[in-house]
């Protein structure tokens, strides 16, 4: 019931933030834009005047992008057919969940990493709106109050991060090779991997569940020690556990239905994938309207964890 | 466990009498009209012992000398002792990435000859040469390659003659470092057997080490026993002939006549499927398929089938009938390391636990590995010096076959380590043979070798480029070129003469000459002898509207003055167009060159391709609007067709946005991942 409680509270205090909400999908958007601008000047550079461009107008020309794909660098390099449809979740899902988001093009991963910073600054703006402090200062003077603490939070956390996904999944990962060295089934590998992940994400998941509440207990208590700040989490979320990881997970089934939606959008719209006007227009709006909701979602965690934090303490 | 699908009572009862007489027909091999010379025959009786991952075996090697010199040896591959330890010239090749530090002690692998005799027959003493066996290395220099081994006979046998050496060996069977190996309790035995060399007609053994290439061999017939755990199901080159059962063992007695090679496998696991193919023509005999499928692609039984119906089918009618009545294919293990291979009347597919259609596999891989039955099993290259006889041919032939009887292929991609699979079936990528544009090797500025290289000289990068993509495409654009109808005369014809033979590039040149009744010697001295590329684009293209003159002009005996240019829209404007071809690349190849203009008018020009551009000066109604050299695509052989097109309205800019926004959407989402972690 708390759980329950603590998700409603969320998505109520989700929804007194939406002009932040929107003001970082705008800053997604740019620098989405930015890139994409780049990318497209060397699409369009390689397709000159040939009968490829209009192929790749009207569908896809493979004689061209394996030409193309030989030979690209940079960013050029990052440009694959699969980011049609649910291929552009599908491809950065899998690396997320492998850990490999630092792999890839240099300049993508600065993106990243900034755009990472980013939510890290905001961060602490949206949690005092959801912590409906009445004195609380403005979203960007409580951004700025609370960022050299959420900096090291982050630092902390992104050590924690790097244990897991560099040394606990290698771990796992020779105990699964030494599992099925022998191993003529692929089914039994499939399974043995599929309880890998399971393990190695329940410790991922507890750990970003760990350091929303530091942020929390940062913000709603003006914690001052950021080193202390996750062993007060701690404080609160393990004793607890049942409920802030109940609430966790059942935020993070948002997450999974809204990317199954978006799937689904793909496999029964007729027509979805095409290239008329209309389809075109209408893949790229249901993109964006697919991440504002993400980012939605992460303003969920926070709201809705800091509805819980405020009612266990 | 066995399961007989369309095998009616009445078929069992003749299989069961046939079991009975095929002891006999064991026992001689002369039973059968020969198809091939039958240089090499082999009689063994071979244990498996699993405990230990050994074959314990005795073999006896019946050759012929059917050349007109004499030799006082006998050359022998030594395969698996590739795989005895990091010095062979194998594990040291160029091709060889394999990261050795996973392999334990059983894991390592060797074929040691315990005591070989020369038998009391054909006019031959019997002799022990164990002593005179030596290790040899024709190729490399490297003392520690172990592959060759030569044997010094007491007296030579001379042209005609015949000799008869029994061998008594152990294999160590490896973890799988290439094609062969065990994996759990499944075995793949390929190349395990001391296998003699060919004693070529110039008088030289063509024996070579084991480094990068696939194998060469003579014909014969095998007659093997194979005795295994009970209860493990056997397939092997050959129909089985009886099999016995004897404590906690069972000998499976396997026959095939006239095939160059023999392999097996073994393993519990595999579940049994029976199918026949009969075929509408009736000079394409029926072929009896037998599937041995493992448990987790217990779905892909019909797919199975239905890729092996369809190289069936399609070869037959190509290039000639499968000359035997029975094919065996093997579902390999996960991660075996022993799919995708082929051997005569035998060979291993592959696929995944998860693979719609639209992945091709296992489809493509068991047409490919069917159809080496034709190029390799039945005309026999020497896959160690010309490996493009076979891959190149048969790559051609599977991706026509594809081409036949599936739809065209679309984008498909794995993730969660690969496990799972997802379609994008808006994507339709580019087949195999659709152009050179997409294999970086003949991009590279640095030379490649050329095809004619032999092929277990070729340096970093050529073996797969050569072999199987460029010698496909050569074979495509000689389709193109000369039409269908003359192209599948002269590979049936190559079929047919060729068969049960070893045949060489020029013997195909050859052939290709004789039934197209041209002199293609310019295309092969190009594609084939040389590394020069192929690339012809558009140039400049200009159209200008014909200009009024600005001032006085003669007409009719007076001058009059002319005020100067007429309006674009005036209906009888007439344009002035020209077009440049051009060949950047070196190679020379005959393309046509269209133009179309904007009132729908086109014009196909002729280009002998000699000079370095062309240029076509045309007087029309409109403008250019469009051009293409080689717009049919003949010359698959071009790097680039992207270049061969040309249009005044290019639509590259709107096309870079359209994928810009579905690629925007990517990093979006891939940008929100990273925030998970803030």
């Amino acid at each position: 019931m708390e759980i329950l409680k603590a998700f409603l509270a969320g998505i109520r205090g989700v929804n007194r933030s939406k002009r932040y909400i929107l003001l970082v999908y705008l800053i997604n958007l740019v620098v989405a834009i930015v890139f994409g601008l780049a990318l497209a000047d060397v699409i369009q550079n390689s397709l000159g005047s040939s009968l490829a461009a209009e192929n790749m107008a009207q569908g896809f020309d493979g004689l061209w992008y394996n030409s193309f794909s030989q030979q690209a660098a940079g960013l050029a390099s990052t440009f694959d057919p699969s980011v049609v449809n649910i291929g552009a979740i599908l491809n950065g899902l899998d690396a997320f969940l492998a850990g490999n988001l630092l792999e890839g093009y240099i300049g993508i991963v600065g993106a990243g990493l900034l755009y990472l910073l980013m939510w890290t600054f905001f961060s602490a703006g949206f949690i005092s709106i959801y912590a409906k402090s009445e004195k609380s200062p403005s979203f960007f003077q409580q951004a700025a109050r609370f960022f050299p603490r959420f900096v090291i939070l982050a630092i902390i956390a992104g050590v924690l991060y790097f244990l897991l996904f560099y040394f606990v999944m290698n771990w796992f990962s020779d105990a699964v090779n030494a599992l099925t060295r022998e191993t003529i089934d692929e089914r039994i590998h499939f399974v043995y991997t599929v309880v890998k992940y399971a393990i190695l994400w329940i410790l991922v998941l507890v750990v970003n569940m760990l350091f929303d509440y530091s942020k929390i207990i940062t913000v709603m208590q003006d914690h001052k020690n950021a080193l202390t700040a996750p062993i007060k989490a701690a404080g609160i979320v393990f004793p607890n556990f049942l409920k802030t990881f109940g609430l966790y997970l059942l935020i993070g089934l948002c997450w999974i239905v809204l990317m199954v939606l978006y799937w689904l959008y793909w496999l029964i719209v007729p027509g979805a994938g095409g290239f008329s006007l209309a389809a075109i227009l209408g893949a790229f709006l249901l993109g964006q309207i697919y991440l504002l909701c993400r980012i939605w979602t992460r303003c969920l965690f926070y709201a809705g964890q800091t509805a819980m934090c405020s009612a266990i303490s | 466990m066995v399961q007989r699908r369309k095998c009616s009572g009445l078929f069992s009862i003749v299989l069961f009498f046939a079991a009975f007489a095929g002891q006999s027909i064991a026992q001689n091999a002369q039973m059968s009209e020969p198809l091939s010379p039958r240089i090499a025959n082999y009689t063994m009786d071979v244990r498996l012992d699993k405990e230990k991952r050994l074959i314990i075996g005795t073999e006896t090697l019946t050759w012929h000398n059917t050349t007109s010199y004499s030799t006082g040896e006998l050359q022998f591959h030594l395969y698996y002792n590739a795989w005895r330890n990091d010095k062979s010239s194998y594990l040291n090749s160029i091709r060889s990435s394999r990261n050795l530090s996973d392999y334990r002690e059983n894991d390592w692998a060797y074929c040691v000859i315990y005591s070989m005799k020369i038998l009391e027959k054909h006019g031959f003493p019997e002799t022990d040469v164990t002593a005179d066996m030596e290790f040899i290395q024709p190729d490399d220099d490297n003392e520690h390659d172990r592959t060759v081994m030569r044997v010094t006979l007491p007296k030579p046998v001379f042209p005609g003659d015949t000799i008869s050496v029994e061998i008594q060996w152990e294999s160590k069977v490896p973890r799988t470092f290439s094609r062969t190996g065990v994996r759990g309790d499944y075995y793949f035995l390929a190349q395990w057997f001391p296998k003699v060399g060919v004693f070529e007609h110039n008088g030289t053994w063509n024996c070579h080490q084991f480094i990068q290439t696939e194998f060469y061999a003579d014909f014969g017939n095998y007659d093997v026993k194979l005795t295994v755990p009970t209860g493990w199901i056997v397939g092997a080159t050959g129909s089985m002939i009886d099999s016995t059962i004897s404590d906690t063992t069972t000998t499976h007695h396997y026959y095939q006549e006239d095939v160059h090679d023999f392999a097996w496998v073994t393993t519990p696991h595999f579940t049994v499927h029976i199918d026949s193919m009969r075929f509408e023509d009736p000079n394409l005999p029926a072929v009896e398929m037998r599937l041995l499928l493992m448990p987790d692609h217990a779905a892909k039984k019909d797919r199975y089938f239905e890729a092996t119906e369809a190289a069936l089918k399609y070869y037959g009618e190509w290039f000639g009938a499968y000359p035997y009545d029975h094919v065996t294919i093997v579902d390999p293990a996960y991660k075996s390391g022993s799919g995708g291979m082929e051997y005569p009347t035998f060979f291993t597919g592959g696929t995944r636990w998860l693979s719609p259609p639209e992945t091709r596999s296992p489809e493509s891989v068991t047409i490919h590995e069917f159809g080496h039955g034709y190029w390799y099993g039945i005309v026999a290259n020497n896959e160690f010096e010309h490996a493009w006889l076979d891959e190149g041919h048969n790559t051609y032939s599977h991706i026509r076959t594809l081409k036949e009887a599936y739809p065209p292929v679309v984008l498909t991609k794995r993730y969660f380590e690969g496990f799972i699979p997802v379609v994008f079936s808006g994507v339709q990528i580019a087949d195999r043979l659709d152009g050179a544009d997409q294999y970086y090797g003949f991009q590279s500025v640095l030379k490649r070798d050329p095809m004619a290289v032999i092929s277990w000289k070729y340096g970093p990068g050529s073996y797969g480029v050569n072999s199987y993509n460029k010698a496909a495409m050569m074979l495509w654009t000689l389709e193109n070129y000369l039409g269908w109808e003359t192209f599948q005369k002269i590979m049936s014809t190559y079929y047919d003469r060729w068969k049960f033979m070893h045949p060489k590039p020029g013997s195909f040149f050859a052939i290709v000459n004789e039934v197209s009744g041209k002199d293609m010697s310019w295309f092969f001295e190009q594609a084939y002898y040389n590394s020069n590329v192929f690339d012809y684009a558009v140039g400049d293209v200009r159209s200008k509207p014909v200009q009024e003159p600005f001032g006085y002009i003669e007409e009719e005996g007076e001058l009059i003055f002319r005020k100067g240019r007429k309006s674009e829209s005036d209906t009888t404007q007439m344009y002035t167009s020209t077009v440049f071809a051009r060949r950047w690349g070196e190679a020379i190849f005959p393309v046509e060159v269209k133009t179309t203009f904007a009132n729908g008018d086109t014009v196909l020009e002729s280009w002998d391709g000699k000079d370095r551009w062309v240029r076509f000066d045309y007087l029309k109604p409109a403008k250019v609007e469009k051009v293409e050299v080689d717009p049919e695509h003949i010359l698959v052989l071009d790097i680039n067709y992207t270049n061969n097109s040309w249009v005044s309205e290019p639509t590259a800019k709107a096309a870079s946005y359209i994928w810009m926004s579905k690629w925007m959407i990517w990093l979006q989402s891939l940008m929100e991942f990273f925030s998970f972690f803030s």
